[in-house]
């Protein structure tokens, strides 16, 4: 059997040489460059993986850095618009929206002024909008009284109706009393006007 | 018939030596297919990956560089000073929004005939909640209890309770309510200004 195989391997010599060499040569291929390739490939998915988190998160860094600015330049205009067009620009104007208007409005409903008072208080700290606070007691009957705190609340002056009380009057058939806490605010500059 | 095999060498099956030979040769060849095939593949995989990776960094970079050019022109203590501005004009606003007319409009439909407002003290609270502070006259305790009942049956007022009662000289009902007033939050929203908050990646 030995002696057989030996004659065939003698015969067929120039079909197992190379037949041998070039299975020798696949295994040196596989082994030397296909496995090492594939552990590459095992490591760039990796690397692109990881790199495929840090672009996300990056962007999301982006993404939140610029709502930041968006928001800041978008909160900065609002209020900016806010302090200009919609409060009164300084005291004088705030004095004028809750002394003048309110008492023109109250006048033209028919009800009666019993007494005012203004306190103006300085900002807090950290802020930079002063306040004109009105204490203010008007008699009148409950129509008139109603569409008093319709127009305030409806007019284009920026004025808060703070606090309310409404009371009957002393006597029967007396008119209504109705005490009014108002507040105006306006932007108080650096230098104090 | 004579069967001897007068030979010198004797002959085996070749045929099937040479189909074992061709079997190893195709096996070879398909191994051959295979690792090309392979490594032009994993070749190909390995370089489109690693472009992708390096753009990908690359872009992260990018952005991390871009986000942090932004970042420095947002200074922290002008975020917290239009943040803390924003807020006090939020709460400003919300003032100016809230409707008396609203509430008056709510108490009357309420209110039964044989019941009347005394007094009226709306207070907002700290935490921006109305509490109303109604004086009732009523002729007997059932109507100031149907007002109450009228008045949570709204869903505009919770909570309402009879804090303080006497009787009047004129022999009514004179009763302190305590309620608190859950107005619409439709209008809430309008006309406020932005907040400033940057989340966090």
């Amino acid at each position: 059997m030995r002696v057989a195989l030996a004659r065939i391997f003698a015969e067929k010599r120039a079909w197992f040489v190379p037949l041998a060499v070039a299975l020798l040569a696949n295994v040196a291929v596989y082994v030397l460059a296909v496995y090492p390739l594939s552990i590459k490939v095992r490591n760039a998915e990796t690397r692109e993986r990881a790199a495929a988190a840090e672009l996300a998160a990056a962007r999301n860094d982006h993404a939140s850095a610029q709502a930041a600015q968006t928001a800041r330049d978008r909160a900065t205009a609002a209020l900016s618009s806010f302090y200009t067009q919609v409060l009164p620009r300084d005291l004088t104007g705030a004095r004028s929206v809750t002394y003048l208007r309110v008492a023109q409005l109250a006048q033209k409903l028919g009800l009666r002024a019993q007494h005012r008072t203004y306190v103006p208080e300085k900002p807090e700290r950290e802020s930079s909008l002063g306040k004109l606070k009105t204490e203010m007691t008007f008699a009148g009957d409950y129509e008139e009284i109603r569409q008093f705190i319709y127009e305030l609340e409806t007019a284009p002056e920026f004025v808060v109706i703070e606090d309310m009380s409404l009371a009957e009057g002393g006597e029967p058939g007396a008119p209504l009393v109705l005490t009014l806490s108002l507040s105006t605010y306006y932007q108080v500059l650096s230098d104090g006007t | 018939m004579l069967r001897a095999n007068f030979s010198t060498r004797p002959f085996y099956n070749e045929r099937v030596v040479n189909l074992l030979l061709l079997l190893a040769a195709l096996l070879v060849f398909g191994l051959t297919v295979f690792n090309v095939g392979r490594i032009v593949f994993l070749s190909n995989q390995n370089t489109e990956l690693l472009a992708r990776a390096g753009e990908a960094e690359l872009r992260a970079r990018q952005l991390r560089a871009a986000a942090q050019q932004v970042r420095r022109t947002l200074d922290v203590k002008q975020i917290q000073t239009v943040s803390a501005s924003a807020h006090e004009a939020n709460t400003i606003i919300d003032r100016r929004l809230f409707s008396w007319t609203e509430l008056f409009n709510h108490l009357e439909t309420t209110l039964p005939p044989e019941v009347r407002i005394s007094a009226l003290r709306p207070n907002l609270d700290e935490s921006g909640r109305v509490v109303l502070a109604v004086t009732v006259v009523g002729r007997r305790v059932e109507d100031v209890d149907r007002f109450m009942g009228a008045l949570e049956a709204t869903r505009a007022f919770t909570g309402v309770l009879s804090r303080e009662e006497r009787t009047t000289e004129s022999g009514e009902l004179l009763a302190v309510l305590n309620v608190q007033y859950v107005p619409d939050q439709t209008t809430a929203t309008a006309g406020k200004v932005e907040t400033v908050q940057e989340k966090q990646p």
